[in-house]
């Protein structure tokens, strides 16, 4: 019906009509990709959901986040071309771990989940650290981050004084003799269709570890240490037990003749009794071999048992870290103290007063301002909503991050 | 029950493996039996065919002799071997052992739980005080009427749904009783104590007490709340079931309240939200709020706090304990963790490779343990309080579940095996009038005493 009318239109009416047309498609698009960089810009930025409409708070928040981040990078710039501790055989500064979640269409990441967000501690080498925290703080991130497993976002991991934060996969090569992993779940850790005696052969071979005549008795030498039997060589991981299995996995480790072995939890998926053999296996190869262990559980008293030092985690930062015993005779951080109080008590009689914590952790995708322990803390102030608490020494070798204690230097 | 179902190597004793002949004959041999307890657990029985007493009227429950069996195609694996226990009213019971003992296979057996045709109750009782609905002779429950000063019902106007009052065909109003509402708004019926053998309760009978009567609490609260439903329609199910006659007004009411005992801070907004929504920590006091929910006389607790972190594990605790003693119910606990027992549990029953090695009071069994494997297990933990060097370990692992042998279990790891344990499996000895240990150490003392 209509329709008989746009026949009808001359040459010069078509004309007019398309470039009509092309300039309404390029302003619309041109609508849309401004539309999407403010709002990737927005995001990138401080949240300003809650405060919108309101110019003074907006301000702030952002005036807040920007000194914020400079101060931090003040700080990791200062410290940046300090020298290596000789005596640490590993030193972290500053490390981040940032997983983007968001990009906007510049390919830039709008948000990110903080995994481990500027974690610095020493280790020297023979001494045990025992990494302690809730799920989903990072622990497991930031022990796969100092192996290179993951590419860190930023800060410096030096392993016998060389900075390997910026090592390509393959100059980390002749490094991973010297720095191996030992993972929670022996189950699934354990290639199935290989022997033990292929399991633990395979670093060695690979490694040139030892000539490769000798390569059998090596492994029979590791597996003998390791408490496994003989026999055990021409065996397949699925007819063995998980403590077994977990053996297995330490002697892998072991096999390379490492300096560094990351434990992730290689206590939690066993029973009780098993895990004593475990923890007293680890005990005794560290004593004879001069291991440095990175040992991570949520499990605290196993920690405790197991470690000299001791850091204390809390969505992606180290809020407490020192000595074993200056940490478990006075903690210092809330977060340590309720930490340490939750821990159940296997004496009937024994009442604690406990410090029960309110709510849950928080996403680390969207840690709260300031303090990030603030939304649970029983003693957060208003200071500690706004300013992240410095990370700072208090007694010798006793680091702390919270607003209870002084911050000036 | 993963740790059942492991391969099982070793089953003769130079194989590593069964030919297709045997497993044929296994299998034969296992389904004449199954296909006649799957049978008994179809059958229709009247009431009195499972009902029982109780041994003692101050216990709640009461598992005697149970043999819980699973008929796999390597052979029988006895997951529960012949386990005695008693949960008194008003306490906690802690169940403790490691993983394969069968501390999870004997609360799926009060529950019924086991997944047939393999996971039988061999043999065995599980008597159960109930404190259902008294129930007319149409088995319809009768409804409790609200009462005045005189103790005659309470007539009240009877109302059509706009609140007008209805009038009969004179123009009058009409009168009408009206059944009595607890402090949730829940109607309220008639109540009777009867006791039930739960071992030999065919399945349809069991809905009566499964939620209602009896509720659980399992370990991973995400796999056991279904991600396609909100909260409010899962929690709001247990009341329209288990409490007839209520609307599904009355059934929101209900879950509110119960989301609100829980110490859920919001929880009309928890109400409308999906499991995935929530929480480790929300999810399983969700979980606990549906247990609630049917107002049950005991709740079984396995593995509570294992999927979740210590400071949540802290709270969870803590809302346990409160809520046994608002709501008078007992709480079986099942848990691998010596200190949760410790915290937790009046009675303390230890359980290796499906036998109950030792029970007690809760003091007696951390106080003055007795059978080597519970010292053992106390020695080889950590704790926050000591300083040890190294750590007591058990060598050696749990026997393999298939082809028990006829000694005690626990012989090959244990370090004060004397000669006498090259017999048979030690009897229970009471050591004290609450301790019971399972040990040929104690067998003499006992003889001397008397």
């Amino acid at each position: 019906m209509n329709n008989s009318y746009l026949y009808v239109v001359t040459g010069g009416q078509v004309v007019a009509a398309g470039i009509l047309v092309a300039v309404v498609a390029l302003l619309v698009i041109a609508g849309c990709v401004l539309f999407f960089l403010i709002k990737g810009r927005k995001a990138d930025g401080a949240k300003t959901d809650g405060a919108k409409g309101d110019d003074v708070a907006l301000f702030d928040d952002e005036l807040e986040a920007r000194h914020e981040r400079e101060r931090r990078e003040k700080a990791a710039l200062k410290d940046r071309d300090l020298p290596p501790d000789e005596e640490a055989l590993l030193e972290v500064r500053h490390l981040k771990m940032y997983f983007p979640l968001k990009k906007t269409i510049g390919g830039k990441v709008s948000l990110a989940l903080r995994a481990v967000d500027d974690v610095s501690f020493k280790l020297k080498r023979g001494e045990t650290l025992g990494i302690v925290g809730e799920s989903g703080c990072g622990k497991t991130t930031m022990g796969r981050a100092i192996l290179k497993l993951y590419q860190p976002t930023g800060g410096q991991v030096f392993f016998e004084g060389k900075d390997i934060a910026g090592y390509k996969p393959k100059e980390m090569r002749p490094l991973r003799t010297k720095m191996q992993i030992i993972f929670q779940d022996p189950y699934s850790s354990l290639p199935p269709r290989s022997t033990v005696g292929g399991i633990l052969s395979e670093p060695v071979k690979v490694h040139k570890v030892v000539p490769k005549a000798e390569t059998k008795d090596y492994v029979m030498k590791i597996m003998e240490q390791c408490g496994l039997r003989d026999y055990y060589y021409e065996r397949y991981p699925h007819e063995f037990s998980g403590g077994q299995r977990q053996r297995i996995c330490i002697a892998r480790a072991l096999s390379v003749k490492p300096a560094l072995v990351v434990c992730d939890e290689p206590v939690s998926a066993l029973d009780v009794s098993i895990q004593a053999q475990i923890i007293n296996l680890l005990k005794q190869l560290q004593e004879e071999l001069g291991l440095t262990y990175l040992f991570i559980s949520h499990d605290l008293s196993v920690v405790k048992h197991i470690s000299d030092k001791i850091g204390v985690m809390y969505l992606g930062s180290m809020v407490e870290f020192g000595d074993k015993k200056a940490i478990f005779s006075h903690p210092m951080h809330p977060y340590t103290q309720a930490l340490f109080s939750a821990v159940p008590n296997p004496n009937p009689d024994v009442k604690m007063d406990r410090i029960v914590l309110k709510g849950d952790i928080p996403s680390p995708a969207d840690p709260p301002k300031g303090c990030k322990f603030n939304t649970r803390c029983p003693h957060a102030m208003e200071i500690c909503k706004h300013i992240t608490p410095n990370y700072k020494e208090y007694e010798p070798g006793h680091f702390v991050a919270c607003h209870c204690y002084p911050q000036e230097d | 029950m993963s740790e059942e179902k492991e391969p099982k190597t070793k089953a003769k004793k130079n194989r590593n493996y069964l030919t297709g002949r045997e497993i044929r004959a296994i299998v034969r041999s296992n389904n004449k039996v199954t296909r006649a307890l799957e049978k008994k657990k179809r059958r229709k029985a009247k009431e009195e065919e499972f009902l029982t007493t109780l041994k003692d009227d101050r216990n709640i429950l009461e598992v005697e002799d149970l043999h819980t069996y699973f008929f796999t195609e390597q052979g029988i694996v006895k997951a529960v071997n012949g386990v005695s226990f008693e949960v008194p009213q008003g306490s906690t019971v802690g169940v403790v052992g490691e993983s394969g003992c069968g501390k999870s296979v004997t609360s799926m057996s009060i529950m019924q739980l086991l997944q047939g045709p393999a996971g039988q109750i061999y043999s065995g009782e599980i008597r159960f005080k109930s404190y259902d609905f008294k129930r007319d002779a149409k088995g319809k429950p009768i409804p409790v009427w609200e009462k005045d000063e005189n103790g005659e019902d309470l007539l009240t106007e009877k109302k059509d749904r706009h609140g007008r009052p209805v009038l009969d065909k004179e123009g009058n109003p009409v009168f009408e009783k009206r059944q009595k509402r607890d402090a949730y708004g829940t109607l309220q019926y008639e109540m009777e104590e009867k006791v039930f053998n739960i071992a030999e309760m065919p399945i349809k009978e069991m809905h009566r007490l499964r939620g209602r009567q009896i509720a659980m609490i399992f370990q991973e609260p995400m796999t056991s709340l279904n991600p396609v439903f909100t909260i409010g329609n899962q929690l709001d199910e247990v009341t329209l079931l288990h409490f007839p006659g209520s609307t599904k007004a009355d059934a929101k009411r209900r879950s509110i309240e119960m989301l609100n005992l829980v110490g859920i801070a919001m929880p009309e907004r928890v109400y409308k939200s999906y499991p995935h929504e929530l929480s480790g920590g929300m999810r399983q006091r969700v979980m606990i709020s549906m247990a609630l929910a049917g107002d049950p006389r005991l709740i079984i607790a396995d593995e509570p706090t294992t999927a979740l972190d210590v400071t949540i594990q802290a709270q969870i605790l803590d809302l346990l304990r409160d809520l046994k003693t608002r709501i008078n119910g007992s709480i079986l606990l099942i848990t691998h963790d010596l200190g949760i027992i410790a915290e937790m549990a009046d009675f303390v029953v230890v359980m290796y490779a499906g036998r109950i090695i030792e029970k007690g009071t809760a003091s007696e069994i951390f106080h003055h343990p007795m059978h080597p494997y519970t010292i053992g297990l106390q020695r080889s933990k950590p704790t926050m309080d000591s300083e040890k060097d190294t750590l007591f370990d058990i060598p050696g692992n749990v026997p393999n579940p298939i082809d028990m042998p006829d000694y005690c279990y626990f012989r090959e790891r244990c370090s004060h095996c004397t000669k006498k344990c090259f017999g048979d499996y030690p009897e229970m000895v009471q050591v004290s009038p609450t301790h019971w240990v399972a040990c040929h150490l104690y067998d003499g003392k006992e003889e001397k005493g008397e």
